[in-house]
C-alpha cells in the first residue's frame, strides 16, 4: 500500500470535498484496481468500466475509512465484486483475442515463440475457470495475497479458498498440457 | 508407491500447504520422478501466468482516471442543480407560510368575533343558524328531532405557552361542549 500518512491526508481532504485529493487517491490505486479487473474480466473495456465503478463507489464511501489498513482489502473486495457483477450481467464468453491484445503477449527479443504460445495457453485456461476459481487464482497467484487475505476478500472460509485454488491450478495445468499434447501430434 | 494427488501437488506448488503436510510431499518427491514432473508443470504455469499478465498500460490508466473525474464532475453538477431546486422550493414554502397564516387568521377571527358578540348577551339563546356557523356538526340530530338548540353558557379562551389558542364554549346541554381551535379546526365533545 502507498504511504499511509499521505493516504490519510488525501482521504481527509477528499472527504471534505477536495476533488484533487481524490484524484491523487485514484492515481495511487488505479494500477491495482485496473490490473485486477483486467485479469478477472480478460476484457479491456469491461475492466475500465469496472475500475471506474470501483472509484465512484470509493468516492461515496470515503467517510467510512477510519483506518488506512482497511483501504487495501476494501479496494480488492470492491473490485472483485464489481467484476463479478459485470460478468454476470454481460454473460458473454471471454474473447481470447481481446485478452491477448490487452496483455500484449508478444515476447521480447530475447524471449521465444514458445513462451508466447505458453502465455496464450495459460491465458486461455484462465478464461475457462469459473468466476470464483479465477478470482482466487488472480488474488493468490498473481496478486500474491495470502490465503487468509483471499478468504477475507471473497467472503469464504480459508479451506474453501484452498480447495478453489487447488481446483483452479489443476484445471490450468490440464488445459495447457492437453493443448500442448494436441499440437505435438 | 502411491503418488501425491494432483490437487495436493497444486497446493504444494504455491506453498499453500501446512508445514507437516508439505514435509510428507517433499519426502515423496525425492523418490518420484512422475510427481516431480507434475510439480514442474504447475510451477511453470504459475510462472508463465505471472510473466504474461503484466501491468496496465499508461494510456489505459489515464483513460480510467479521466472517466472517473468526469463522472464525479457530472454528479457534482447534478447535485448542485438539485440543491438549487431544493432552495427554490424551500423559499416558495416560506413565502407561502408567511402569507398563509395571515389568510388563516382572518378566517379564524371572524367566528371568534361572532362568539364574542354572543357573549355580550350572556345566556342568549343562539339561533339555530348560528350554531352551524360556529360548529357545523353540532345539533344536527336535535334539528331532526325538532328540539331547541342549546344555549351558550360560558366561553373561555384556553391557551398554552407556544401552543394553539382554543376557545371553549359550554352550553346548556352538558353533553355539548365546543372546543374551537383558533387555527380553524373545531372539535366537539
Amino acid at each position: 500500500m502507498p504511504e499511509t500518512n499521505l493516504l490519510r491526508e488525501f482521504i481527509k481532504e477528499a472527504t471534505a470535498g477536495d476533488l484533487q485529493a481524490f484524484e491523487r487517491i485514484v492515481v495511487l490505486h488505479q494500477s491495482l484496481v485496473l490490473r485486477v479487473a483486467q485479469r478477472l474480466l480478460l476484457n479491456g473495456e469491461d475492466a475500465k468500466d469496472a475500475a471506474q465503478e470501483v472509484f465512484i463507489r470509493l468516492h461515496r464511501s470515503l467517510g467510512r475509512f477510519q483506518q488506512e489498513k482497511d483501504f487495501g482489502p476494501w479496494l480488492y473486495r470492491m473490485t472483485v465484486n464489481i467484476c463479478h457483477d459485470i460478468r454476470r450481467r454481460r454473460k458473454q464468453e471471454i474473447s481470447l483475442d481481446g485478452a491477448m491484445e490487452m496483455f500484449d503477449l508478444s515476447p521480447s527479443a530475447e524471449e521465444t515463440a514458445v513462451l508466447r504460445e505458453q502465455r496464450e495457453l495459460v491465458l486461455a485456461a484462465l478464461g475457462e475457470l469459473t468466476d470464483r476459481e479465477r478470482e482466487v487464482i488472480v488474488l493468490r497467484d498473481l496478486e500474491g495475497l495470502s490465503t487468509a487475505e483471499v478468504a477475507e476478500i471473497t467472503g469464504s472460509l480459508e479451506t474453501t479458498v484452498r480447495s478453489q485454488i487447488s481446483t483452479g491450478r489443476v484445471k490450468i495445468r490440464n488445459h495447457v498440457a492437453a493443448r500442448l499434447r494436441r499440437r505435438s501430434l | 508407491m502411491s503418488h501425491v494427488s494432483e490437487e495436493r501437488l497444486a497446493l504444494y506448488a504455491g506453498s499453500d500447504m501446512a508445514r507437516d503436510e508439505a514435509g510428507a510431499v517433499e519426502e515423496h518427491l525425492r523418490s518420484c520422478t512422475g510427481c516431480r514432473a507434475s510439480l514442474a508443470e504447475f510451477q511453470n504455469d504459475r510462472a508463465v501466468l505471472l510473466s504474461g499478465l503484466g501491468e496496465p498500460k499508461a494510456h489505459e490508466l489515464v483513460d480510467v482516471r479521466r472517466r472517473v473525474l468526469l463522472q464525479l464532475e457530472e454528479q457534482r453538477r447534478g447535485t448542485g442543480n438539485w440543491m438549487w431546486a431544493t432552495a427554490v422550493a424551500v423559499a416558495a414554502i416560506l413565502v407561502a407560510l408567511l402569507l398563509f397564516p395571515w389568510q388563516q387568521s382572518r378566517r379564524v377571527i371572524q367566528p371568534d368575533l361572532a362568539a364574542t358578540y354572543h357573549l355580550q348577551a350572556p345566556y342568549r339563546q343562539i339561533t339555530r343558524p348560528s350554531i352551524p356557523n360556529l360548529a357545523p356538526n353540532v345539533g344536527s340530530k336535535r334539528d331532526n328531532r325538532n328540539e331547541p338548540a342549546p344555549s351558550l353558557r360560558t366561553v373561555s379562551l384556553l391557551s398554552e405557552r407556544d401552543g394553539p389558542q382554543i376557545l371553549k364554549m359550554t352550553t346548556s346541554d352538558p353533553e355539548v361542549v365546543i372546543l374551537w381551535q383558533l387555527n380553524g379546526r373545531t372539535q366537539r365533545q
